[in-house]
């Protein structure tokens, strides 16, 4: 009995340290897509990052979007697949849903 | 029938049922996961700057398939040949402002060639690369950089887009003049015709020709340009030459007193740029606000103090009066260390022996290989061919100014000529007036200088992903100047599917010789009409009835 449940634990720690790995591969992926795509506009210094300076000024939000604390998967998605103002959309063959799924991750998650 | 079928685009002039039918086959040459269908997916191709943002006229494809080998390009054009499928070529699709990944036509099915992205070489030797249409400009620079050779590639100023697809829109760059002009400065080409087969120019017509990228006409005619700017084929590689990276760079800042020294200015700049003594010249005058800020109150009243119009005295002697230079023109030079600082002095002789008033100054000097740091604090960094997204300043928010949806460039050429520009302003100026509009042009409006014989005096129009009203009052403006600019011997050099009719309309010398003559090829080798019809104004029999009569 006691060697079943050590058995089931290990089993637990096994799986949860594939997800834990899966997880961090995601989220280097994450980076790498936006190292790829976004940071060329989003990063310190660039366009988008002065014009959110604007948008956010007065208020403690960064203006850099891998400094930011409270951003919302779904909304980086929509963005991505919506584009905002002079930002186009991008299509599959740019940034694929597995991608997307990654730098989503990345972003809603890297401050957390 | 599914949902998604019912709400369907189709092809223009195709049955859904054959649309259908080819659909079946395009998944068996490029697999089910690279074709596009559902509405979700085929959005993402919509031209994000379009001036007919969700208007019925709005070009959004039925499909898009995405190839991964000049082979399976080959079979999707038979495919589309036999179920007459109108079918349009993107390499990057970042041709913002001209059309983005869209299509010229509604219904259209997007040929999207982004996952072919070989560099099938870059020789540091002999300084030229061969590329697959789905390389953009940032990936070529990686590979460069990672390899540690010693070449660099004119960019444009957005890096996200290709050499190929670039070039094939008579895209332009900021190196030296001959590099600058992206289609001058391909060499060799492989072309997928209208009827799948597969044709290479130039020496690359010669089966193991060690050339393909070195000498650009081979033998007979040199057939290359019949592929930019139209719809006779798709382009699978093109071959381009490239700048080796200088030992030294150097860019100087030149800057005039007066509104009338762009004349002297103008000529003396055209030499030192056609002796290669200086790369690209950027034009700007310093009286514009910082971007985002306003301008002075006293110098933008003085834009309508003369009737409605602009009072250039006023102007001018607020510049003088304020020392604001006129116009600032900033180069790049490069070469040896030595041999710069001797083409800087030369510089400095010269403008002040032509131009009351005139400085040259250094502002960056630096040996290369750059360091990181320098890279990033590069005021230009387009004219040492590192790409990046910076110039999206120009439609971003300002401290004074809302963000804007994109632009829809107006980009006619006028002669390299200061006396020309001055008048084009005035042109310009009274056009607006006469729209009752507030002019966008102003008497100290720069020209763009990426041609390297002659000016574009660009306007970008701002284009409303919110309001179908901006976009009405944009088209119409555009067109008005595209009449206006013709009447005086200015055309157009590019233009965004909206507009080609009537851009390449007025390039009509003895009753449209040139569109009759590239209507007789068209029917010729694309009989059914397949190729991006109305691309570049040229439409195939079948359709040139009720969009070209
Ligand atoms: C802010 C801003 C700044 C810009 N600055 C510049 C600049 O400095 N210089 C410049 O040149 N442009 C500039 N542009 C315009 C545009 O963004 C670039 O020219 C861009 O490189 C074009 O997109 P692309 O390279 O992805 O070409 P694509 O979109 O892939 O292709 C352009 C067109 O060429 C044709 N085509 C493409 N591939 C093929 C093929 N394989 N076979 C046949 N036909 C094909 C198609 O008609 C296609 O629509 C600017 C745009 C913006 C918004």
């Amino acid at each position: 009995m006691l060697r079943n449940i050590y058995k089931i634990l290990l089993l637990l720690l096994l799986a949860s340290a594939t997800v834990y790995a899966s997880d961090s591969s995601k989220f280097d992926q994450g980076k790498k897509v936006f190292d790829k795509w976004c940071i060329h506009c989003h990063g310190v210094g660039m366009p988008a990052t002065d014009a959110l300076k604007i948008v956010y000024k007065g208020t403690d939000i960064s203006p850099v979007l891998e400094e930011r604390k409270e951003l919302d998967a779904d909304f980086v998605k929509y963005i991505v697949r919506n584009g905002k103002f002079s930002m186009p959309f991008f299509r599959k063959t740019e940034i694929n849903d597995e991608q997307l799924n990654s730098l989503a991750l990345y972003l809603s998650t890297k401050n957390k | 029938m599914s949902k998604n079928e019912d709400t369907m685009i189709l092809p223009n002039g195709v049955n859904k049922k054959d649309f259908l039918a080819a659909i079946k086959e395009f998944e068996k040459i490029v697999g089910k996961k690279w074709v596009f269908k559902s509405k979700e997916d085929v959005y993402l191709y919509r031209d994000a700057y379009s001036p007919y943002w969700d208007e019925p006229e709005e070009p959004i494809p039925s499909l898009a398939v995405a190839p991964k080998s000049t082979e399976e390009v080959q079979e999707i054009v038979k495919v589309a040949n036999q179920y007459k499928i109108p079918i349009f070529p993107i390499s990057t699709g970042k041709n913002l402002g001209y059309g983005s990944s869209a299509p010229n036509n509604r219904g259209d099915v997007v040929v999207d060639l982004k996952r072919m992205n070989k560099i099938i070489e870059v020789n540091d030797k002999r300084n030229y690369c061969i590329l697959e249409p789905g390389v953009s400009y940032f990936d070529l620079y990686n590979y460069i950089e990672e390899n540690n050779l010693n070449v660099m590639m004119d960019i444009p100023d957005p890096g996200w887009g290709s050499p190929v697809g670039n070039s094939l829109d008579h895209g332009w760059g900021y190196l030296h003049g001959q590099f600058r002009d992206h289609f001058g400065n391909h060499c060799g080409m492989e072309v997928v015709l209208p009827n799948g087969e597969l044709m290479r120019t130039a020496m690359g017509a010669l089966p193991g020709a060690k050339t393909f990228a070195e000498n650009k006409y081979g033998y007979g005619p040199y057939v290359d340009g019949l592929f930019s700017q139209s719809n006779f084929g798709i382009v699978t590689k093109m071959g381009f030459w490239m700048m080796p990276k200088p030992e030294h760079y150097t860019l100087a800042a030149i800057t005039v007193p007066r509104r009338d020294d762009l004349i002297p200015l103008v000529e003396i700049l055209n030499y030192l740029e056609d002796s290669s003594i200086v790369g690209w010249p950027l034009y700007r005058s310093p009286l514009n606000p910082e971007y985002g800020k306003p301008m002075n109150p006293e110098l933008k009243s003085y834009l309508t103090s003369k009737n409605g119009k602009p009072d250039i005295e006023k102007i001018q002697d607020y510049a003088l009066r304020n020392e604001i230079p006129y116009w600032r023109i900033d180069v790049s030079l490069y070469g040896t260390k030595d041999a710069v600082a001797a083409n800087i002095n030369y510089m400095k002789e010269r403008f002040s022996k032509a131009i009351k008033g005139s400085k040259v100054e250094v502002t960056e000097d630096y040996d290369l290989p750059l360091t990181e740091e320098q890279k990033k604090s590069l005021k230009h960094k387009v004219t040492l061919g590192i790409p990046n997204l910076e110039i999206f300043w120009l439609s971003t928010r300002g401290e004074e100014l809302g963000p804007k949806d994109g632009h829809v460039w107006f980009s006619p050429i006028i002669p390299r000529d200061g006396k020309e520009l001055l008048k084009c302003q005035e042109i310009y100026i009274d056009t607006f007036y006469e729209l009752g509009m507030e002019s966008m042009i102003t008497p100290f409006s720069h020209p763009r200088t990426w041609m390297y014989r002659a000016f574009c005096f660009m306007i970008g129009f701002a284009n409303s992903r919110e309001d179908k009203e901006i976009n009405e009052k944009m088209r119409k403006v555009y067109t008005t100047m595209v009449k206006v600019a013709a009447k005086h011997g200015w055309g157009d050099y590019r233009a965004a599917p909206p507009f080609q009719d009537i851009v390449s309309g007025v390039y009509n010398f003895n009753d449209n010789i040139l569109k009759r003559f590239a209507e007789q090829l068209k029917d010729t080798i694309d009989p059914n009409g397949i190729i991006a019809p109305g691309r570049g104004g040229i439409w195939p029999k079948r359709l040139r009835g009720d969009k070209n009569a």
